[in-house]
């Protein structure tokens, strides 16, 4: 939107007669000059400027001298023109840098008098950054990889190798929130959210604590075997009532909460959290260390981030507060952290809270030490403070080990809709084999698969009668409930899906034990597929096998805009295989018929031509399958075989000769 | 640029040079696969006779009353008969018929017996599209440099899977794996979208209930 107003502004200037008339006069006399396309030279996106800096940009041409065909932006201002200069193609911005972040957008001129804008975010700083890398034992690390990103766009950084003392320095760093990271032999040192301010940091690889004794990773006992940086910012609060994430139906909704009496939990107290308060400018944290249980396959911790900067009217600016959550075990270091602008307004509610984040990291059955340690950071100045809320650090057996999904005839599932039909009682099945693991004394109280479109839940597909009775059990002495062999498990209530390109749908399983544990999964992602639900259809529907209705949302949209054609086949419910068809697996192809079509002679190649012209289908039907021969006595190869189709490919090409298909035809789209 | 391609097309035609190259793609033989029932043993036999003889009647008895014979919008016995001229002998039910018989079939306990068994569930490998590619249906196919049974052969392939264009009635071009490019006569390649059947037991019997081409 803020480039439309700044394009009417560039084409409103140029209405007005203030930039020059050259391009006119190129219009005049006919004169094709071909769009110039810029390459920004030394201003990647990715890395910070030096405040103060020029911008120096590329050109592949030349412009006019007086410079008139481009007009610069800069944070939505224009630029003088007395800024800029150009010599050898290159256009040279004087003291262009300003500290944080510069939105560029330059106009362009074309040959056609139109206007082109390319646009860069570009961040600069004024600050030199000295990181220092440590063991646990507190000797320099050499050659640690150090990378200083930022934490409203992390895809800008600039990344060093420490030296002998363990140094890395760093400049041109914006006074913002940055997250330092230090890695050695691919894994984590050490990771840190700083201002940019700072001038100086010490990254100090955590050593494994002595481990407490006191069993409170549920704060049911206070703060008791947490180490905190101050007891005045450490508050025991009572969890708050949650409300289901959007897309998620109410009753559906599991959540995975300390003491959540709803998932059949042992009352061991008030559920509590554990909130770590900011108390003026800089970080506070909260740590524990202790051993994992033995049969603990994961270690959960869940907790969530508010700050009174969001509704105090802070969100986007250097004000930018932090968190970070990590858990230390022998295997590695796992780090969880954001800051408010990276997280993105939409993020927060009103009181300023995201919504529970987790991290989950696996650790040894056998039993081992966990280290996990809290962060939160009020930034730029002491108002306005921030907190982490911890949930809890749950120690888990369950696990989700295996799980392969199959569409309704055993094959992998390939394809998926989530769009209403008339089969299977109304319900899309999905088959499944699987192995959850948990432990001997709990067992498994829900299993289900997420359908999620966009980063929303779209639909939940439940166990069915038979899925309960063979899952819905104790883990038993072997600790664990298997499925060997793929089974109708999971169907669900599909609802209208009107979507209008083709996508994708994310599957990912869920498991809830009686103890209240949950194990997500991650299955993948198949296309989807969306029904074509019109009454022109010859033949029969295949309601055994979930119809024949399936399609590629684009493709039926495109056949919406067809009239006159009577579909046959179109692909499974799940797509694959479909005898006796050799094709029609994957949602691009589809049976057809029109009247006169049996005949095969120039009328039917007329036709024809009306569905392979249409500006909005033709261009999208790949290949068109007919039975003809080609030779000089056949009328539809002699009504086609010189004839050039609207998009300029040649018809003989498009229209494919193929046994039997002399009662229908056969698209297929791109 | 141009004077040289009419070079070149001149030398093709007259022979002077080695045929020409297209794209290449994974060299893959599919042999038929023969995996019935011996209760499907006795019945083949009984086809097999019946195709040689070109017995109508016996057809006529085992084919099914809804059988599936296109994907249009005709179905049904009557049709299927009408379509196939009555079996008379000069049908073109019986070489369509006859060409499928010795190419594999796959018996699948409680579905039937379908064939030739490049049409059979998991038999056709996925990356060669069913329309543009094909599979020599016997050992030692000639690929000829020309459509003409008297012209240079090429090369001999079995079983192979190559690529295929129209060329006439009686001709295909076809692409090798490596990319050579040559001719095969039709008979000598059978297409996943070319005729397949399906039988399938019905009150102990067996019925043909499709015989289909095209897709």
């Amino acid at each position: 939107m803020k480039n439309l107003w700044l394009l009417c502004g560039f084409l409103c200037l140029h209405a007005c007669g203030m930039l020059n008339q050259k391009s006119d006069d190129n219009k005049k006399s006919g004169k094709k000059e071909k769009l110039p396309t810029i390459e920004v030279q030394r201003a990647k996106e990715n890395q910070f400027y030096a405040a103060g800096d020029s911008l120096e940009l590329q050109l592949n041409r030349s412009i006019s001298d007086d410079l008139e065909d481009v007009v610069i932006y800069r944070n939505q201002e224009i630029l003088p023109k007395e800024s800029y200069s150009f010599a050898d193609k290159q256009l040279v911005v004087n003291n262009f840098f300003s500290e944080g972040k510069n939105d560029v957008s330059i106009f362009v001129l074309n040959a056609n008098g139109e206007g082109e804008v390319f646009d860069y975010a570009l961040w600069a700083g004024g600050n030199d950054l000295e990181v220092k890398v440590f063991d646990a034992q507190n000797q320099p690390i050499q050659s640690a990889s150090v990378r200083v990103s930022l934490a409203d766009a992390p895809e800008v950084f600039s990344e060093q190798l420490t030296d002998a003392a363990g140094s890395a320095l760093f400049s041109n760093i914006p006074a913002r929130t940055l997250l330092v990271e230090a890695r050695k032999d691919d894994g984590v040192i050490k990771s840190l959210p700083i201002a940019g301010t700072v001038g100086h940091v010490e990254l100090f690889a955590e050593g494994k604590g002595k481990p407490s004794k006191i069993i409170n990773n549920d704060f049911s006992k206070g703060s008791e075997g947490w180490q905190l940086s101050s007891e005045s910012v450490v508050n025991i609060t009572e969890h708050a009532a949650e409300t289901p994430p959007t897309g998620t139906a109410s009753t559906e909704l599991q959540n995975f909460s300390d003491t959540d009496p709803s998932m059949g939990l042992e009352d061991n107290g008030p559920n509590s959290d554990l909130k770590i308060s900011t108390s003026g400018e800089g970080i506070q944290h909260a740590a524990r260390a202790f051993v994992s249980q033995k049969g603990t396959t994961n270690i959960k911790v869940r907790f969530r981030f508010v700050t009174s900067e969001v509704p105090g009217g802070f969100f986007g600016s250097q004000y930018n507060d932090y968190f970070a959550v990590s858990v230390q075990t022998d295997s590695g270091h796992q780090y969880s952290g954001n800051s408010m602008n990276a997280l993105g307004l939409q993020a927060f509610d009103t009181g300023g809270a995201t919504q529970w984040f987790e991290l989950d990291v696996p650790v040894s059955p056998e039993g081992e030490t966990v280290n996990v340690k809290a962060e939160v950071a009020n930034v730029a100045d002491g108002l306005y403070d921030s907190a982490l809320v911890i949930d809890s650090v749950a120690e888990q057996n369950l696990e989700i080990a295996q799980i392969k999904l199959f569409d309704i005839d055993n094959n992998p599932l390939t394809f998926l809709s989530k769009d209403v039909h008339p089969y299977f009682s109304g319900k899309t099945r999905i088959h499944a084999s699987l192995k959850v693991k948990g432990n001997k004394k709990d067992s498994l109280k829900d299993f289900r698969i997420e359908i999620m479109q966009g980063g929303s839940v779209v639909a939940i597909a439940k166990l069915t009668d038979s899925g309960r009775s063979r899952l819905l059990k104790p883990f038993g002495s072997a600790g664990e409930i298997t499925i060997a062999n793929p089974e109708f498990l999971f169907e669900f209530q599909p609802a209208k899906d009107s979507t209008l390109n083709n996508t994708s749908l994310m599957l990912r399983a869920v498991a809830v034990s009686s103890k209240g544990e949950k194990a997500v999964k991650d299955s993948g992602s198949v296309p989807q597929l969306v029904r074509f639900a019109g009454a022109n259809r010859y033949g029969n529907r295949d309601g055994a096998e979930g119809g024949d209705d399936w399609v590629r949302a684009s493709v039926r949209n495109l056949i919406g805009k067809v009239s006159g054609v009577t579909y046959g086949d179109f692909s499974n419910m799940n797509g694959g295989e479909f005898p006796p068809h050799a094709s029609h697996q994957d949602g691009f192809d589809l049976d057809g018929w029109y009247e006169g079509y049996n005949i095969r002679d120039e009328k039917t190649a007329a036709k024809m031509f009306t569905y392979l012209n249409n500006p909005t289908v033709g261009t999208q039907i790949k290949f068109v399958f007919v039975t003809y021969k080609r030779d000089d006595k056949n009328k539809f190869w002699q009504a086609i075989k010189d004839v050039i189709l609207a998009d300029g490919r040649k018809a003989k090409d498009v229209i494919r000769s193929v046994e039997d298909h002399a009662t229908h035809f056969h698209w297929r789209f791109k | 640029m141009r004077f040289n391609l009419i070079v070149s097309l001149f030398l093709l035609r007259a022979g002077f040079v080695e045929p020409a190259f297209s794209e290449t793609f994974a060299k893959t033989e599919l042999k038929p696969v023969e995996t019935i029932s011996k209760d499907f043993q006795e019945f083949l036999r009984e086809i097999k006779m019946g195709v040689e003889k070109k017995d109508a009647r016996f057809f006529e008895k085992i084919i099914a009353q809804d059988i599936k014979f296109s994907f249009g919008a005709e179905k049904g016995k009557n049709s299927f008969l009408k379509k196939y001229g009555n079996l008379v002998s000069s049908s073109e039910f019986w070489p369509a018929f006859a060409k499928i018989l010795n190419m594999g079939a796959v018996e699948k306990p409680g579905d039937g017996v379908c064939m030739p068994s490049l049409s059979c569930s998991g038999q056709w490998p996925q990356q060669f599209e069913p329309f543009e590619f094909s599979v020599v249906n016997k050992q030692a196919g000639k690929v000829y440099e020309k459509p003409d049974v008297k012209g240079k052969i090429v090369s001999t392939v079995s079983y192979l899977i190559v690529k295929v264009s129209y060329h006439d009635n009686n001709w295909l071009e076809v692409t090798l794996p490596d990319g050579k490019i040559g001719y095969m006569q039709s008979s000598d390649l059978q297409s996943p979208t070319g005729h397949r059947a399906h039988f399938s037991k019905r009150n102990k019997t067996w019925v043909l209930d499709t015989f289909i081409a095209g897709d």
